[in-house]
């Protein structure tokens, strides 16, 4: 996700321990160390702003400028030293530097509460009414000298999630580990995608815009069979990151089949005669 | 070393280890916009640290 962020932080920390390390030699005091604390907080802001949300040129160079403006600002608002020896001037500016601190403290706890609830956040899974049988298996006798497709690459939809975020803020989702179990137990793969393309399964996250829903669709690809390949029913199981190792479809208890999604899965005849 | 400076020693490291904890476990669920939010603030908040530091000369 991130391109050039990354590496510009590792770097900017580097540079910047170094750069703490003499003035705090030279200086002996906290506070030109903070200047470069802050002025390395508002680099990563400006890295971090135009990497995450790729920003085009023409805003990328009203970023720089922007910056540049407010760094030669700061640079002519410290080097007015004047201010600190006029009392009147420093009682209010104490308080101004007070609450300087203390309101964009507050304002950052509360933005990270906002952001861990899951206010206005709703999951919907639909899942297809039935599969065939036929559709979940191939021919194993598959030729790989082929140039065509493999065909235990072609899957097939089984589920579509739908995330709403139906909240002032944008959402960062974490998917929900799954794991595709059927009865008699066949080893079936699963895969994630939405029409922005596909995500890995375990641990990925979307993020959702406010206001606005994401659907992303669950697959599952094909397993090698023969004609006496056949399964009745497909689970769709969520688990946590610890349970996906050691879930065992082979055994698994009434609790985990009841909690799952089950998707009935019917012979072409069955479904040609209804 | 006086008794107070204890308190506040450990005080200081227990707040650096939520600093930690927290941007290891949460930060990454958080969206761009939260984030950008998050560190404009934080730039602001270190500015005027920086600020009152220099006032009092320390």
């Amino acid at each position: 996700m991130y391109g050039f962020f990354i590496p510009t932080f590792v770097a900017l920390s580097i540079f910047l321990l170094i750069v703490l390390i003499i003035t705090g030699l030279i200086a002996k005091k906290l506070y030109p160390l903070m200047y470069c604390v802050a002025v390395f907080s508002y680099i990563n802001l400006v890295t971090y702003w135009i990497d995450s949300y790729e920003l085009k040129r023409d805003m990328v160079v009203l970023i720089l400028a922007v910056s540049t403006f407010l760094m030669i600002l700061f640079g002519y608002l410290i080097s007015k030293r004047s201010d600190f020896k006029n009392k009147k001037v420093m009682q209010k500016k104490k308080k101004i530097y007070f609450w300087g601190i203390v309101i964009p403290s507050i304002a950052i706890v509360l933005f990270a509460i906002i952001g861990m609830l899951d206010i206005g956040l709703s999951i919907e899974k639909t899942p297809v009414s039935y599969i065939l049988n036929d559709d979940l298996f191939y021919d194993c006798s598959y030729d790989y000298a082929k140039p065509i497709e493999h065909p235990s690459s072609k899957s097939l939809e089984i589920m579509n999630i739908t995330i709403k975020n139906d909240f002032i803020f944008p959402r960062r989702v974490s998917f929900s580990n799954y794991v595709i179990c059927s009865e008699p137990q066949n080893y079936f793969g699963l895969d994630f995608y939405d029409n922005e393309g596909s995500y890995n399964i375990y641990g990925d996250m979307a993020e959702i815009d406010a206001f606005s829903s994401k659907t992303i669709t669950l697959s599952i690809t094909r397993a090698c069979g023969n004609e006496n390949s056949s399964v009745s029913k497909i689970y769709i199981i969520e688990t946590d990151d610890a349970q996906r190792y050691r879930m065992d479809c082979r055994h698994l208890s009434q609790k985990q089949k009841d909690d799952a999604v089950v998707i009935e899965v019917r012979s072409s005849n069955n479904v040609s005669n209804s | 070393l006086k008794l107070e400076s204890i308190f506040y020693i450990v005080g200081g490291i227990f707040a650096f280890a939520t600093i930690i904890y927290f941007a290891w476990e949460y930060l990454i669920t958080f969206s761009r916009f939260i984030k950008v939010i998050m560190l404009v603030l934080v730039t602001i908040a270190l500015y005027f640290c920086a600020r009152e530091l220099h006032r009092r000369d320390m």
